[in-house]
């Protein structure tokens, strides 16, 4: 397995606070992979893969009904915009607790090539959001060959 | 000297403390815990003493991918709760749906209001 850097930057909870850690994420260089816009009360943890043929962006969204996502896809950006309610909201008496974050949310991010919009196709399964991106034949990897003239 | 390994706590070191809503209803208290992309077989809901853990491994979604950038946690979520000596634990209920994790713990019963009835003569 590849060893993956711990960025605690991410870790953060609050819009303002994210918002903090990426800037510094960004100027520090470790980010690679900025965010462009962001908006509402929440967020949702995003984690980016690619194969040769395509790009695989995976979303944690518990407590969404999937169907309820809307993803577009404009050149290389890929736009997210969902709403968390609370569930069985009605039936509650009295709130002990509340760490998950309920709201609007929208995340719009830049993917390091052209995706070919005919070749998006989205997935759920446990509250998790799979999309897989295919890439336009221009971002493909090509090998070259090599003529050795002797 | 050897210790006991718990069949619930995967082989790895990091762990993920997931999020919880904790709210009193009708029925009792319920716990909803996030979960997202749990492996349903993992899942655990264990009460030991006066402890209520809640554990489970996550999913592997990559396959021939190579990773470009993470936010999500790494590891297995665990989480303990101190449960109160009102709730009935013998008849916790769960749920997995859509990433989390439900559970009802009802009143204990004698937290239950009991009717005492007047004998008249």
């Amino acid at each position: 397995m590849d060893l993956i850097p711990m960025r605690g930057f991410e870790l953060g909870r609050f819009p303002l606070q994210r918002q903090i850690n990426r800037l510094f994420e960004e100027f520090f260089g470790e980010s690679g992979w900025p965010t462009l816009y962001e908006s509402g009360r929440g967020s949702f943890p995003i984690d980016l893969a690619e194969s040769d043929e395509e790009y695989l962006l995976t979303a944690e969204i518990p407590g969404i009904d999937p169907k309820a996502v809307e993803i577009s896809v404009t050149g290389n950006t890929l736009t997210l915009k969902a709403e968390k309610r609370p569930e069985g909201e009605k039936q509650v008496k009295n709130v002990h607790r509340t760490e998950r974050i309920y709201g609007a949310f929208q995340r719009m991010v830049s993917l390091p090539g052209d995706v070919d919009p005919a070749a998006v196709q989205a997935s759920s399964k446990d509250g998790v959001l799979s999309i897989r991106l295919g890439k336009r034949e221009e971002a493909k990897p090509r090998t070259i060959e090599v003529k050795v003239q002797s | 000297m050897q210790t006991k390994k718990s069949e619930t706590r995967p082989e790895v070191l990091r762990e993920i403390i997931p999020p919880v809503d904790i709210a009193e209803v009708e029925a009792g208290v319920r716990l909803s815990v996030e979960m997202p992309g749990a492996k349903s077989q993992t899942i655990s809901v264990t009460v030991e003493d006066d402890t209520l853990t809640v554990s489970a491994e996550r999913e592997e979604f990559l396959d021939r991918h190579r990773l470009l950038h993470q936010e999500s946690g790494r590891g297995a979520y665990r989480r303990s709760f101190r449960l109160s000596r009102d709730l009935a634990r013998e008849k916790i209920q769960a749920e997995y749906r859509l990433g989390v994790l439900t559970l009802t713990l009802p009143k204990a019963d004698h937290t239950l209001p009991r009717r005492i009835e007047v004998r008249t003569e």
